[in-house]
This record gives structure tokens, C-alpha cells and sequence, in this order.
């Protein structure tokens, strides 16, 4: 199994650490085009699909291995092993965020920092808890997810994967990056939506960064909080954006807030050595 | 050949009456989803004056599932390529509820003018229901399928247990007989049924492979 292959790994830029990307549910690697330009000239920059999504292998899609977050959790940690790279930094957005930070509980020592654009480590309200979503409206999602296949295929998607640089199939291609084998989607929705991820917060040992929206359906302010305050090590920084994708709808200041954090944990590095009792 | 439609100078046509009346909704949104502009069809739709709609945000008229989705998929499509069609949505507000197709592209009224989305909405209630059907009958010949597949399994399972049994008597006697004292001809005939209930068995062990498989 080529694992660069199943998950449509592309490495570009240029730096000392490296970066990896993991979009969330509904699209695929794209979405990080802003993040991509800001980036590029400092750092190297993984990009990966998730198997289902995007350009990735969906022969290599299969219901036992993704049945659970873990499939998905093994995805990156394999992307990273097979590019031998250590230290990384990871961006994960939505559900990605979980499968971030349990990559992290697993093998710590792969990551420098995790960086989280709006995340959840739980999308449902259990008691105190407010997750924002109740069952019935990820069963009005998967409604609305069935009568739009967006360009979707079963015909087209054999051909999609890997065909990127076949111009006559560019229309049908390119303006597609949304879209994603239905029954896939709706066990990754199933999967990443359902699993409740709040006891693995506390037991996370690398450095974390929130980026929580102001408006943001799913992931209410109070869900950052929680994070914040549960997780050792973590900044939360709210944002001036509305809706669930301020990587997109206010890319400048998603930027800057990670820039901000990053410029924060170097100058701790630094500060490491010379006066210890500074980080206590 | 005669022009069998009039032709009208362009200064006959009232475009503005066509924007506001054509059966197609129409409106004009900010990239954030702010709706600047809608038209006549469109207000009449959402059974709503033009105060209850201008600067409101669009996902404020899609069902719960359709916000998520809207946030999920159509938000990332509209900031990335600038474009989206034939979206599926429910429109429901507390006076209207009905399943529209949106699209959306985007333009600028001026070189450096706001990024602007020029949208339209049919209303596909009949495409809806019909699409519907056919859902219904596809889910109807998988659950058949599926009935006829556990059936079939059934039979299998009866042919393996309840024919094979008295096979298994049939070939057990004529073992017994085979050892009696017995002239030529009835030999050759005992042997002849031996051969053909162990062909039989090995018949129903092959249908019932397959009939598993």
C-alpha cells in the first residue's frame, strides 16, 4: 500500500519544520489554499486527502478499518512515517482536530504543536455539556448530504483520482473538490461526528492551539472554552469570524492568530535554556 | 419561411418586469451570506415584504439540515471557485416551507467593487416528490433483493439438512445390501443405485454451494 498514493500526499515549500494539513468533513485538501500562500516560504507543507475524500485512493476505502476515529488516526500517523519527517506541526480543522490530537496521544514525540481551527471534541449536547447539535440534525445533514452529490459520481470517481493532469477532465475535476462518495461521507460524518473525544483531552502532552469563531453552528463558543480548560497546554484564541471555516472566510486572521502562537512558543523554546523557571 | 415569433426592439422590453416577475427567484448576497437585492417572485415565495429579507442572512431561511450543509459544503465551494449549482435546499421559514435549487455565481459591479453573488432559486416541489419515488422504489428492490437473498439462503439450508438425510439412509441400505448374498443382475442393480444416490448427493451439495455463495 502506497500510503502518498491513498491519500493524495503533497509535499511543497520550503523550511526547517514542517507543517501538516488535515481538512475537515465535506471537502478536501483545497481549502487550505490561503493557509498554503502564508506558508509555503517558511516551512514545508504536507497536504493528504482522508481516504473518501478529495483524490484519494477510494479503492483503499474500507468500512473495518474507518468504522472507528482510529482508521482515520492511522491515516496520519502513516502519512508522517512515510515521509520520515518528525516535530510537525499539525493543522487540523473540524473533525480533524480529534484525529489530530489522538495522532498525538498516540505517538507524542511526532509532533511539535497542534493547532486546532474550529474544533469539537464533542458535537453533541449531553447534559451540562452544550456540544450544539442534537442527533436529529446530523440526520437532517445526511438528508441534504444524499440529494446533493455535487458533482459527484460513482461513474466519474474511478476516474477522478489521480487524473489531475488530464485536461480533458479538468471541468468535471476541478470544480468538484467538495465532492465525495456519498455512502464514504456519510460513514465519516458517522464516525468523526459520534465519537465523543472529551476524556483524551486532558491526557494530551503536546502544546495546543484553539482557533475558536465567534458564530460557528457547529462549535459553539462555549465548546472552546471547554477545550481550553480541560486540555493541559493549550491557548484558545477566539476569532473575529463567523461560521465554521475561518480559514477561508477570514484567512488573514487565522494567519495571524497562528502566527502569533507560533512566534509564542519560539521565543519559550529560546527562553528554555536560559531560564527555566520562566515556562514554570 | 415566415418568423413565427414577433420580434420585439429591445426598448419594448421591460427588463425590470422581467427580473421582478420571471417564475425564478432572484437575489443578491454578500460574500458572508448578507442578502442585498431580491426580487418580486422570490419575496412572494417566502410569503414575506422586502424589510424581512434585505439584510438578513441567507442561511436564515434554509431547515436546520441545510444551514450545516451550507456551512459544510456550499460556504467552502463559494469562497474557493466562486461558483455553485443546483444546490438542493429547503427553503422553511414560519410562513413558507419548499425545496428550491440554488445557484450562485459571483461578480463585482465595479473593478474594485465588493465581491458580490448574483443567485437564483427554482422551486423543484414535483421534482422533488419524483425523486422521492424513486428513492422509494430503489430502497424497496434492495430490501426485496435482501428478502429474496435470505430466502434463497433458507432453502439452502433445508435442501443440505432435510434432503440429505434420507440420502444418507438411502446410501447407508444399500451398503447393507451390497454385503447380502445377492445373484448378478440384483448386484448391477444395487450398484447402479448406489451410483446414482451418490450423484444426487453430490447434486444437492453443489446447489447449495452455489445458493450460499
Amino acid at each position: 500500500m502506497d500510503v502518498l498514493k491513498r491519500n493524495n500526499v503533497r509535499v511543497i515549500g520550503e523550511g526547517n519544520q514542517t507543517i501538516i494539513f488535515a481538512h475537515g468533513f465535506g471537502c478536501d485538501q483545497n481549502v487550505w489554499r490561503h493557509l498554503i500562500q502564508a506558508y509555503q516560504n517558511r516551512y514545508q507543507l504536507v497536504l493528504f486527502d482522508f481516504v473518501g475524500a478529495g483524490q484519494s485512493d477510494l479503492s483503499a476505502y474500507n468500512s473495518e478499518r474507518y468504522q472507528s476515529m482510529d482508521g482515520y488516526v492511522a491515516d496520519v500517523l502513516e502519512v508522517i512515517e512515510a515521509l520520515a519527517i518528525k516535530q510537525v506541526i499539525f493543522i487540523g480543522h473540524s473533525v480533524s482536530c480529534m484525529i489530530g490530537a489522538r495522532a498525538a496521544l498516540a505517538q507524542p514525540a511526532y509532533f511539535s504543536d497542534l493547532i486546532f481551527v474550529a474544533p469539537s471534541p464533542c458535537y453533541f449536547n449531553d447534559g451540562d455539556y452544550m456540544g450544539g447539535m442534537e442527533k436529529e440534525d446530523l440526520e437532517a445533514l445526511f438528508n441534504m448530504m444524499d440529494s446533493n452529490y455535487l458533482g459527484w459520481s460513482g461513474a466519474m470517481a474511478p476516474l477522478i483520482m489521480g487524473n489531475t493532469d488530464r485536461p480533458e477532465l479538468g471541468g468535471e475535476l476541478t470544480a468538484n473538490f467538495c465532492a465525495t462518495d456519498p455512502d464514504i461521507a456519510r460513514e465519516f460524518a458517522r464516525v468523526t461526528f459520534y465519537t465523543d473525544c472529551r476524556t483524551d483531552l486532558k491526557s494530551l502532552t503536546v502544546p495546543s492551539l484553539t482557533l475558536q469563531c465567534a458564530e460557528d453552528i457547529l462549535a459553539p463558543i462555549v465548546v472552546g472554552q471547554y477545550i481550553n480548560q480541560h486540555t493541559p497546554g493549550n491557548t484558545l484564541v477566539l476569532l473575529e469570524a463567523t461560521g465554521h471555516c475561518p480559514h477561508l472566510s477570514a484567512p488573514a486572521k487565522t494567519i495571524e492568530a497562528i502566527d502569533g502562537y507560533l512566534t509564542a512558543r519560539k521565543a519559550l523554546m529560546y527562553a528554555k535554556p536560559l531560564s527555566p523557571d520562566l515556562i514554570a | 419561411m415566415q418568423n413565427l415569433f414577433p420580434l420585439i426592439s429591445s426598448p419594448d422590453i421591460d427588463f425590470e418586469s422581467i427580473y421582478n416577475y420571471a417564475p425564478v427567484g432572484l437575489f443578491t448576497f454578500r460574500v458572508d451570506g448578507t442578502i442585498v437585492h431580491a426580487n418580486q417572485t422570490l419575496l412572494k415565495w417566502l410569503n414575506a415584504d422586502a424589510h424581512e429579507v434585505m439584510y438578513q442572512n441567507l442561511s436564515m431561511f434554509l431547515d436546520r439540515g441545510g444551514k450545516i450543509y451550507y456551512q459544510l459544503f456550499v460556504q467552502p465551494i463559494l469562497r474557493l471557485e466562486h461558483d455553485v449549482k443546483e444546490i438542493s435546499l429547503q427553503i422553511t421559514t414560519d410562513k413558507c416551507t419548499f425545496p428550491c435549487l440554488f445557484s450562485a455565481t459571483a461578480f463585482r459591479q465595479t473593478e474594485d467593487g465588493e465581491l458580490l453573488f448574483a443567485a437564483t432559486v427554482y422551486q423543484v416541489s414535483h421534482r422533488k416528490m419524483y425523486e422521492e419515488e424513486l428513492l422509494r422504489k430503489k430502497e424497496k428492490a434492495v430490501e426485496e433483493k435482501e428478502i429474496k437473498a435470505a430466502a434463497l439462503q433458507q432453502v439452502a439450508y433445508d435442501q443440505s439438512h432435510l434432503v440429505r438425510a434420507p440420502l444418507a439412509n438411502i446410501l447407508g441400505l444399500t451398503a447393507l445390501l451390497e454385503e447380502m448374498d445377492l445373484t448378478d443382475d440384483v448386484r448391477n442393480m444395487v450398484t447402479l443405485l448406489r451410483t446414482s444416490a451418490n450423484k444426487l448427493d453430490s447434486e444437492v451439495i453443489k446447489i447449495t454451494d452455489k445458493l450460499n455463495t
